[in-house]
């Protein structure tokens, strides 16, 4: 693979960056959002790929930027078809709400044909420096990471949870390849019983806490109901600023572990995933949100997006001119669709 | 003016990069120079991609390799110079400029509004018009199995009430000609308490709490009239056909931020509410007029309307309208207190 004789050894630190600016990326999404409701949603498939073909232009590692390449009609084919089987699938069930006992085996089977085609259409679809990254993985280890391993981990009430977890991570990340160099995931499956297990202890922790408070208020409030509406609304927004908390340190955790164990050739990925910050994006980005009614959304998205690529580097001995491009290949995205529709994102 | 572009060049082999040079010298051809093998392409075998915002200008050749340049007014530039025309880019354009995109973001409240309020609510009515009543039958077919399963028990009304009932309720509906199939039937249940439901295809169960709580039988018929007018207005289809369009609206606007849905998601629930509410007065109007066309006071209905929200003891609704699936108990019935 590595011609060590030739090839100068260069130990290079690399950080990713992150280019995109919330203004810029304002305009693309409204004008795209104001075409997709005027075309009834027709041209949503066109403003994906520009959002995305927008970020990725802005993800830059050694002065060079990522590309996304997928073809609008591709999308819009896969959305049509998957919009059909909602729609016949919704309608069927007012009919015979029984249909799901039929439907849950074509699940059982589909579901990891469709992850694995979902796969495949994200990587072949990205390339960096005109070299396009590629996805190896084979339906049969699909479906038992996802279906197998899920069964196990349903059936051990979710003891197993942490392995059925590492074996996906294990398929999206190690079967993947970039051009014609295939990627290794080393993670050990000690470290996601770790943190799955210190998540759950959190999210108990919590709980505790946010029924202690409820308790000490009920208390001390002698006047009033503490059905009151600003009790109510502290509450929630204490409730959900614990659950943005509890998610930035399963997800920081979770990109740590995949990111510090990915190898591509000699070429290593290093992570550093904060809790607090992440936290903090999550939160002032909901709250933004919902307080501008929908406006700032770009900004969020960018401001979230920055601190995912920023927080990534990578190590090379050999420097990034050594990786060789793979045979061109063409997926559907249909597969790729099907798992946004029905937001079944196991593919972490 | 020089019309040498700076920038990379990647053949599609492997990820080196190489500075090179684009010069865009004729209206017939470019050529790509300052790498190990300079060599030219026919213009019209090259594929310009436009970038999206900041990113940069790409130019393909047949053969897999990529020109790029950050510098992507001078690609434009020159190949304006030479006379050879990019095609047309009317969504970079817009992307451009600010008043634009000002102007979208009108556009996108303008139509989000209309159509939320107005659009979906009468192309579903249309299309419910347009559906046959037998589908109705067939959406409420297993409803009853099911809501037995859940909620109810059966009767402990004496026969003899039943039948009466039965009879006030056929001299109801037989005259209404709408193509429905009516039918009363009666259920116990401590879940519901004092209540009535219709389904779909036209079967309405009255609790025995109901018609324990009744002091008069005009009563319960203003309760029957108003679900019969569910039927009749045939909500339950228009709510299926409203939401379904709500749900093919919000994947549009949404669909590229699945990781924003969520947080939104709230939104068709609230919209289904409001529908339920229009629905409840549309049927509120159908039991007072049948009422009026039968020489029944409408106090019936007032009064039944406050003693199954007495005896329910249900928040205030006033505070919680817009969540709630009924429109307020004041606007619907006036109360003794």
């Amino acid at each position: 693979m590595n011609d060590t004789t030739t090839l100068a050894a260069q130990k290079q630190h690399l950080k990713f960056s992150f280019r995109a600016t919330g203004a810029e990326y304002f305009r693309i999404w409204i004008v795209n959002l104001s075409l997709t409701i005027l075309t009834l949603g027709i041209y949503s498939a066109w403003a994906k790929v520009r959002s995305l073909r927008y970020f990725y232009g802005n993800t830059v590692l050694d002065g060079s930027s990522f590309e996304y390449h997928a073809s609008p009609l591709a999308i819009l084919k896969g959305r049509l078809l998957v919009v059909g089987v909602y729609f016949a699938v919704v309608v069927a069930s007012q009919f015979y709400p029984y249909i799901s006992f039929i439907l849950i085996p074509i699940i059982l089977v589909g579901l990891p044909w469709v992850t694995m085609r979902a796969r495949m259409f994200q990587t072949r679809m990205s390339s960096y420096r005109n070299v396009r990254f590629d996805f190896l993985g084979k339906y049969k280890e699909s479906f038992t990471s996802l279906i197998g391993w899920g069964l196990l981990a349903v059936v051990t009430l979710y003891l197993l949870l942490p392995v059925w977890l590492w074996r996906r991570v294990k398929y999206n990340w190690g079967q993947a390849a970039y051009g014609r160099t295939p990627m290794h995931f080393t993670g050990p499956l000690k470290g996601f019983f770790k943190f799955f297990f210190k998540t759950l202890g959190l999210g108990l922790g919590m709980m505790a806490v946010v029924a202690a408070v409820f308790f000490a208020a009920k208390q001390t409030l002698v006047f009033g109901s503490i059905f009151s509406y600003p009790m109510i609304a502290a509450g929630a927004i204490l409730g959900l600023c614990f659950l943005f908390l509890l998610l930035s340190y399963y997800q920081k955790s979770l990109f740590n572990e995949i990111f510090n164990h990915l190898q591509i050739g000699d070429a290593r990925l290093q992570a550093t995933f904060r809790t607090k910050k992440l936290a903090w994006i999550y939160i002032s980005n909901f709250f933004g949100v919902i307080l501008t009614f929908g406006l700032f959304y770009p900004w969020a998205m960018v401001r979230q997006l920055r601190y995912m690529v920023e927080s990534l580097a990578l190590t090379t001995e050999f420097g990034l001119n050594q990786f060789a491009a793979g045979e061109k290949r063409h997926t559907s995205a249909t597969g790729e669709e099907v798992g946004d529709f029905f937001d079944v994102d196991v593919g972490v | 003016m020089s019309r040498v572009i700076s920038g990379h060049y990647l053949d599609g082999d492997s990820a080196a990069v190489q500075e090179a040079q684009l010069l865009i010298d004729s209206g017939e051809e470019l050529a790509v120079l300052g790498i190990a093998a300079p060599f030219r392409a026919r213009l019209a075998s090259v594929r310009f991609i436009a970038p999206v915002g900041n990113i940069p200008y790409r130019v393909k050749f047949e053969n897999g390799a990529v020109f790029e340049t950050r510098d992507r007014a001078a690609v434009s530039a020159a190949l304006r110079a030479v006379g050879y025309r990019e095609s047309s880019k009317i969504v970079q354009w817009a992307e451009n400029h600010w008043p634009v995109a000002l102007g979208s973001l009108l556009v996108t409240i303008i139509l989000t509004v209309g159509f939320v309020q107005y659009g979906i609510p009468a192309l579903a009515d249309i299309t419910a018009r347009n559906i046959p009543k037998s589908v109705d039958q067939l959406l409420g077919q297993q409803s009853l199995e099911l809501l037995d399963d859940l909620m109810f028990e059966s009767s402990n009304l004496s026969a003899a009430q039943q039948a009466t009932l039965i009879a006030r309720f056929r001299a109801m509906t037989d005259n209404i000609g709408d193509g429905q199939h009516y039918r009363l039937q009666f259920r116990y249940s401590v879940l519901l308490g004092p209540n009535a439901v219709a389904l779909p295809s036209g079967i309405i169960v009255m609790t025995d709490e109901l018609v324990e709580l009744a002091e008069h039988e005009d009563e319960l018929l203003a309760v029957l009239a108003h679900e019969v007018g569910h039927v009749k207005e045939r909500h339950a289809l228009r709510q299926l056909l409203r939401s379904a369009g709500i749900s093919a609206l919000a994947l549009a606007v949404l669909g590229d931020a699945s990781s924003m849905a969520s947080l939104v998601g709230f939104v068709p629930a609230l919209l289904e509410a409001q529908h339920s509410r229009e629905f409840e007065r549309e049927a509120d109007a159908f039991a007072k007029s049948w009422l009026k066309s039968h020489g029944i006071p409408s106090s019936r209905f007032d009064q039944i309307l406050c003693r199954i929200s007495h005896a329910a003891d249900v928040l205030a609704d006033e505070d919680y309208s817009y969540f709630s699936s009924h429109p307020p108990l004041a606007e619907r019935a006036q109360c003794k207190p």
